[in-house]
């Protein structure tokens, strides 16, 4: 077995970063989220959540979606599905790093 | 704080973001507090205007309600809900709390009984409200046990049965729409902090 830090290194860095954790965690726990929501959420300024966004499409992870409501520009973004199953893995894998660290011993 | 108390909150209040947003109910709580005071002796409005009164405060909760959404949505942003997400509290509301909540009120008002049914079923009802809307908002404990405290209040005598007990449930009932309402809202706004739009 490897020691549980070993396995941290070969984690999904696209989606372990810290604000593209919470981003792609908020958007598994509804169906879409818009812009602003994200933005105060996460805290981050505009353009950090607009660089981390493209980022997240990019990778085919969460889908943008720009239109208007009520003549209002309004960003909707959602998960894809590779998305959804993506950090669905992801936090599996994190549970069992973290019950793997609690039991692990070091050798010798 | 921990990593898993930020994620638990991030996915605590997506998911339930409709019913954080407290604001929705206060007016909520008007109406129930003027319902309350209706022909009581505490009330401060004559008989003949507390009707037009309670109408009034419906007509306005109406218009108000959609347009404290609009304001959620554009200072807070909008979330759609997973409809899948929620399908068990919703069959267990329709076809089980809200069901109880009504018979406990009809077996008050129809029988009296000496003990106030209706404090422990709501009492439940709220604590089940608060289960299944993303936890973390004690002041709905707060709530549930102020439910409990009424069936105390008419158990002990210090509210008579029946229609005096009824004007001190909605009180409460409409008091704790209101706090609760405000301090969801305070909630909010501290999770969702503040952006700059430019």
């Amino acid at each position: 077995m490897k020691p549980p830090f070993k396995s941290l290194a070969e984690l999904d860095r696209m989606i372990h970063d810290p604000s593209r954790l919470a981003i792609l965690t908020a958007l598994s726990s509804c169906r879409s989220a818009d812009f602003l929501y994200l933005q105060r959420l996460t805290g981050l300024s505009k353009g950090n959540l607009s660089s981390h966004l493209a980022k997240l499409e990019d990778a085919g992870l969460v889908s943008i979606e720009k239109g208007y409501v009520a003549k209002t520009p309004m960003t909707t973004l959602s998960l894809t599905k590779e998305g959804r199953s993506g950090i669905e893995r992801h936090w599996k894998r994190l549970d069992q790093l973290r019950a793997s660290a609690l039991q692990w011993q070091p050798e010798g | 704080m921990t990593m898993n108390y930020e994620v638990e909150r991030i996915r605590r209040v997506t998911s339930n973001y409709f019913f954080w947003q407290g604001l929705r109910w206060v007016p909520i709580g008007v109406v129930v507090m003027a319902l309350g005071l209706r022909r009581t002796n505490w009330s401060p409005i004559a008989d003949a205007w507390e009707d037009l009164l309670l109408l009034c405060l419906i007509v306005l909760v109406t218009v108000l309600s959609p347009l404290i959404g609009v304001y959620y949505r554009r200072s807070f942003g909008d979330v759609r809900d997973d409809p899948d997400a929620h399908q068990r509290r919703e069959m267990m509301k329709w076809l089980l709390v809200y069901p109880l909540m009504i018979l406990s009120l009809v077996i008050d008002i129809k029988f009296r009984p000496a003990f106030f049914v209706t404090g422990p079923v709501w009492c439940s009802g709220i604590l089940a409200y608060w289960l299944s809307t993303g936890r973390g908002r004690p002041h709905y404990l707060i709530a549930s046990m102020s439910m409990l405290g009424l069936s105390a209040l008419q158990w002990f005598g210090f509210v008579e049965r029946g229609k005096q007990m009824f004007s001190v449930f909605a009180l409460v009932l409409g008091a704790i729409y209101i706090i609760g309402g405000l301090l969801d809202h305070r909630e909010l706004c501290r999770i969702l902090r503040p952006v700059n739009r430019s």
